[in-house]
Order: C-alpha cells, then sequence, then structure tokens
C-alpha cells in the first residue's frame, strides 16, 4: 500500500461558516495502480490532491505513505509529486528548465547538484524531450505548452516519486497536446509508480486510470474497476456524470436531460449529510430509505458503491449505459 | 407575425430584412492582425452562413481563429490593429464598414456575445439584475421598472429568479453567472447568439445544463447560436452543423452526425480521434505530428500539408478550396482533386 487515508476530514472556513470538503475519506492506492478521482467542481478532488502533497493538512482523520503516517508536509518529501494543472505557471519564468528540475530532484534524491542535472536529462528524454541537455538551458517561455507540461511531468517523476497526484493535467491544454500528454500518462503508468489523476471527465479516466473513485460532495459514492464503473454504474449520481461526459462515439445518439437540484431542494434539509444519503437531493430515486447516512457496501464487477438501492450492489452484469 | 424593417446596406439602396432571413452571412471574410512586426492573417478568407434559429459548432484549436471570427461577428475588433475585409451581414444589418451607432444597433438586439469566462464577465459591484436593465436601458427607452421586469423574465428563461437578480456575482455560483450572462445575452432577443468557449471552465454536469437551457432558449425565442470550442465531443448531440477551422479557414462542414461519423478532412478525422471514447472499443489516440501553421505565412498550399499523414504533391503547390458536395463541404484534394 503506498498511501492509505483513514477517515480524512478536511474543513475549510469561508466566511463565517464551515464549508466540509472531505467528510471521512478512506482511500487505499496499491503499488502500480493508476486511479482516477472523479467529480464535479466542489466535490473535494482537488483538496483531496492537495492533502496528498501536503500543500493542505486534515483536519482529522490518518494519512500514510508507504506505511508511515504523515505530520508534516516534510514526512512526504519526495515520494508523492505533483502535476498542476497550468504548464504556464509551474516554472520559475526566471530559472531555466534546467535548473528548476535539479532543485526538485535534488531535494527529492538527496543528492549533489551535479547528480541531479544528470538526473534531470534522463528525465527530461523520458518524457519525449530530446535531447534532455538542449532542454536543460531553456527558459520555460521558450518551450510550448506541450513541452513545459511534459517537463513538469519530468520533474515529477524523475525524483523516484511512489506517488504521482495530477490535478486536470490536460485540461488547459490544446486538444493535439492533451492527447500526446495522455498517452505519454498511459506509457509511464505501471512502472513502480503510482498515479491520481484528478479529473471530471470519465472517457479520460477510461483512457488512463484502471480504478475510478467517484466523489461527491466530499464523500465516495462509488469505487471500482473501470470498465465495470464505466460499464455498469452503480450510482446514480456515477450514471449522471457518465451521461453529461461528451462522448466522440456518441454520434447522433441523444443524451437525456440532465437532473437539477432545485432551488427548494437545496432549501430543503434534503441537503443536510447528517440525516439523508449526501446525494438526495439530486437522486432521481430518492425514497424513504434514503433518510440517513449511506455506508458503502460491495458492488457487482468489484469495489463499493454508497447506495442503498437494491440494484446499486447489483447482480452480475447490471444494466446498460 | 413577420417583423420587417428597412434596412441600410450602405450601398444606397435600401433592403428589407425579413425576420427569418439567415443569421450570418460572410463571404470572404479576413481578419487580419497588424501590430508590430509581421501581419498575423488570423481569418482568411472565410464564407460562413447561418441559418435563423440553426445551432453551429465552429471547432478548432488555438490560433485557428475561431475567437477571431466571434469578434468580427460583433464588429468588436479594434479598427487600429484588426484590419477585416470581405462582407458580413448579421441579421440582415452590415457590420464591415458599419459606423458605431450601426454597430451598437447590431450589438445586443441583433447579435449577443457570451464571452469566453462569461462566469466572470459580470461586473463585481453591481446586482445581476441592474446590470441586465442597463443593457436593455441602453437600447431601448423603456421605464427602469418595466426594464427591471424584462430583466427577471429572461432570468426566468434560463432557471434563475427574482432573488439572484438582486443578488451580486460573488452571490452565485459559477453555473449561475455563467446562466446569468446569457439572460444578459438573450434579454433583447438577439438573432444571433455567439458563444466564445462558454463552457471550458465547469465541469461535465454544469456543462450539459448549459447547453441543455441554451437548446431550449433557441428553441423558444428562435436564435441561431454560433458556439466556438476547442472540444469536438461537446458538440456532438448538440449542434446541428459543426464547422472546423484549421489556420485560418474552414477545411470542414457539414451537418454534425454526418461529420462525426465519416469525417473528410484528415485534420477532422485526427481531431476526433484525438478525444478517447466513452463507449466502445478503447482506442489509441491520434497525435496530429508537427507543429500549427505559423498564421504570419502565406502560402499558396494546403496549410495543413506538413502535418497530413495522406499528404500529396498537389498540396504543397495549390492550395485547396471549400467545396460543396450536397450539405457537406471539404477543403481537402483527397475528396475533390479538381478544386
Amino acid at each position: 500500500m503506498i498511501v492509505q487515508l483513514e477517515s480524512v476530514t478536511k474543513e475549510f472556513r469561508s466566511s463565517g461558516h464551515r464549508v466540509t470538503a472531505l467528510d471521512g475519506v478512506d482511500l487505499q492506492l496499491s503499488e502500480d495502480q493508476s486511479v482516477a478521482l472523479v467529480g464535479e467542481s466542489g466535490s473535494g478532488k482537488t483538496t483531496l490532491g492537495q492533502l496528498l502533497v501536503g500543500l493542505e493538512q486534515a483536519t482529522t482523520g490518518e494519512i500514510s505513505v508507504d506505511g508511515s503516517p504523515v505530520r508534516r508536509p516534510t514526512d512526504i518529501a519526495g515520494r508523492v509529486q505533483m502535476v498542476f494543472q497550468d504548464p504556464f505557471a509551474s516554472f520559475n519564468p526566471r530559472h531555466t528548465i534546467g535548473q528548476s528540475i535539479s532543485k526538485a530532484l535534488s531535494i527529492q534524491l538527496r543528492c549533489s547538484a551535479a547528480e541531479a542535472g544528470r538526473e534531470a536529462v534522463e528525465a527530461l528524454e523520458a518524457v519525449g524531450l530530446y535531447p534532455g541537455a538542449d532542454f536543460m538551458a531553456r527558459m520555460p517561455n521558450e518551450l510550448s505548452g506541450g513541452q513545459r507540461q511534459r517537463a513538469s511531468i519530468a520533474r515529477a517523476v524523475g525524483g523516484g516519486a511512489r506517488l504521482i497526484v495530477a490535478d486536470e493535467p490536460t485540461s488547459m491544454l490544446d486538444v493535439s497536446v492533451a492527447s500526446q500528454m495522455l498517452r505519454l500518462f498511459r506509457a509511464l503508468a505501471g512502472r513502480g509508480v503510482s498515479y491520481l489523476f484528478i479529473t471530471h471527465n470519465l472517457a479520460v479516466a477510461r483512457y488512463i486510470a484502471d480504478r475510478i473513485v467517484v466523489l461527491y460532495r466530499g464523500v465516495i459514492v462509488e469505487d471500482g474497476p473501470v470498465d465495470a464503473v464505466i460499464g455498469h454504474p452503480s450510482h446514480p449520481y456515477t450514471r449522471l456524470l457518465l451521461d453529461s461526459t461528451p462522448d466522440p462515439e456518441r454520434g447522433h445518439r441523444a443524451r437525456p436531460p440532465v437532473p437539477e437540484e432545485t432551488t427548494e431542494m437545496a432549501l430543503d434539509d434534503l441537503s443536510d449529510r447528517r440525516r439523508w444519503c449526501v446525494f438526495a437531493a439530486r437522486c432521481p430515486h430518492r425514497s424513504p430509505a434514503c433518510a440517513a447516512p449511506v455506508a458503502l457496501r460491495p458492488r457487482a464487477g468489484g469495489g463499493q458503491v454508497r447506495c442503498v438501492l437494491p440494484e446499486a450492489a447489483g447482480t452480475a452484469g447490471g444494466d446498460d449505459v | 407575425m413577420a417583423r420587417t424593417q428597412r434596412v441600410d446596406d450602405g450601398l444606397g439602396t435600401p433592403l428589407v430584412a425579413e425576420e427569418g432571413g439567415p443569421a450570418v452571412e460572410a463571404e470572404g471574410l479576413r481578419v487580419t492582425y497588424n501590430g508590430r512586426g509581421t501581419p498575423v492573417h488570423a481569418v482568411r478568407g472565410i464564407d460562413l452562413q447561418i441559418g435563423p434559429g440553426e445551432l453551429v459548432g465552429l471547432v478548432g484549436e488555438s490560433g485557428c481563429g475561431k475567437s477571431s471570427v466571434a469578434m468580427a461577428l460583433l464588429g468588436l475588433l479594434p479598427r487600429e490593429t484588426a484590419s477585416v475585409s470581405g462582407s458580413l451581414r448579421v441579421a440582415g444589418r452590415r457590420v464591415l464598414g458599419a459606423s458605431e451607432a450601426q454597430l451598437r444597433d447590431v450589438r445586443w438586439q441583433r447579435a449577443a456575445l457570451v464571452p469566453q469566462s462569461a462566469m466572470n464577465a459580470l461586473s463585481p459591484v453591481l446586482r445581476v439584475g441592474e446590470q441586465i436593465v442597463d443593457v436593455i436601458r441602453a437600447h431601448e427607452r423603456i421605464s427602469k421598472p418595466k426594464a427591471l421586469a424584462r430583466a427577471v423574465e429572461s432570468l426566468r428563461r434560463v432557471g434563475l429568479e427574482a432573488r439572484h437578480g438582486a443578488s451580486y456575482p460573488h452571490e452565485l455560483s459559477g453555473g449561475m453567472r455563467q446562466r446569468a450572462v446569457i439572460a444578459m445575452a438573450t434579454a433583447l432577443h438577439p438573432d444571433l447568439l455567439v458563444m466564445d468557449e462558454p463552457t471550458t471552465a465547469l465541469d461535465v454536469v454544469t456543462q450539459q445544463l448549459v447547453l441543455d437551457q441554451v437548446q431550449a432558449l433557441s428553441a423558444d425565442l428562435g436564435f441561431a447560436v454560433l458556439l466556438i470550442t476547442h472540444d469536438l465531443p461537446l458538440l456532438l448531440g448538440w449542434a446541428q452543423r459543426i464547422v472546423v477551422m484549421y489556420a485560418g479557414s474552414i477545411v470542414e462542414s457539414g451537418p454534425a452526425t454526418e461529420l462525426a461519423a465519416h469525417p473528410q478532412h484528415p485534420y477532422t478525422e485526427m481531431l476526433l480521434r484525438s478525444f478517447p471514447p466513452l463507449t466502445g472499443p478503447r482506442r489509441e489516440l491520434a497525435v496530429i505530428p508537427g507543429q500549427p501553421w505559423d498564421l504570419r505565412e502565406e502560402a499558396d498550399q494546403c496549410l495543413f500539408a506538413d502535418r497530413c499523414p495522406s499528404v500529396m504533391d498537389a498540396c504543397r503547390t495549390h492550395a485547396p478550396r471549400l467545396t460543396a458536395h450536397g450539405q457537406r463541404s471539404v477543403a481537402c484534394f483527397l475528396r475533390d482533386p479538381q478544386s
């Protein structure tokens, strides 16, 4: 187990009231696994990524990396690395690419500058920036968006990290560059490093991950192998996400209308997470059985789901997408 | 009830524009930016027709000229640095060479823009409803209470309520702000709504809500929509017609379903295959090799030739013209050796 989260809760204070970004999250990421963390804006997926790299600290709960608990950001040093969304903001514009990457690698690998420089050249070439020595000497503004994102992946991967957290790594890139990045991530996967991809696009998740974790209002509502979750979504929220995801293969097939959380529902106590299922306010299948927090239970095809519907746990097969 | 009015086409012949005429008629539209240094040829003579109430998606990557087209449609390009030529009519009104007063008549009432990052397009210091009232009163002689009633009506149409009109933008969620901007853009019942990357900052669920809303509004009010995006799959199941731009030119256009099922231009095909599929068999993603065309360069050749897997000799010596085959058009020698 590379990373383990136990009942992790994260609260922020915002203009006087508390906002629960994550609510009792239990999650294990094992070696060589590529996991996609999906959910809407505000689902807590970015917060979860930031806890893992030590940019935020959990309000309560335990996070451990390689079996040892994380108390301070320095406990993570080098073992979990992040690839950010914006390739233009993730390098110091006044340092060469080589300076930026060597510095990061020398900290992660606890090695000399010269050694870190050699590692940096290797890392740049591993992500397709040939010859690495040329790219070392360049300033960030001399690189295209795609090259910069490659360089930031080199910085994350080159220091022997056990887990890479990539927060929407392709959403700011042009289509043709994004497809190169997705191919690169898939080529890098399974070399002793685990990946946590944060995305709201399930088609992207399907391409790069082998496991999908669906987060809704800070709670894991479904977690399972990628084909099981996408082929037979068990949670009504996962189905909503799937129906909303643009699909190049969909062609002329009509997309079902997206249900909306109405204002009266939002004002009602349906959104009270201590009294109702976390998804109750928007769920088309809401019943009195949902009037209590719902626990995760095993789902057909592997993984877990947080739903009381009998068909959620399902028999093997389930229904169509 | 047909609304008819006299329109000055600037050539001395008054035309009568009737409701139900095309929302956009562009011929040979060119946009060239003359900043410092070499001119940038952003839009290279495109023909674009948008029918009344038609939902059209304009797709392409950064630098293909799609946003310049949007700006040109609304007469928003700065006269000092952008030279625009060709002919362009929006809802029957001439846009090129029009005076500021004529353009004011086009904007909001004939064509309205939902800009990029529309979530942040509202003034932070005014209530949402007041901002819509300002737009209405800038174009119509109407009392404040009446304008407010109209503003509330247009907010209702996008699923917001009067109390949202009394809110400041920061009090609304991103999706709500987006809808408020759409309410503002449609308050004066334009013939054309131009949306420039309207959903890029939104998550998938909110994206679909906004698109559903715009589709329903268009059906209700009868306006045409030009939705500009880099996200081709987003347009499938929404747009009636898709127009693909590359390096300032239209390379392909056609009914959305046919274009997606049987792309005719190699660029369209590669673009489609650059997106991972959600259903069906997994497949490797296409990678378009090389770099986009340098927009400072002009050349008599296909501008996609250097990146095209099917390039032929003719592609490097002649520029293929966009040629219609029924409802579809393509600018490629593979489909149309004569052009």
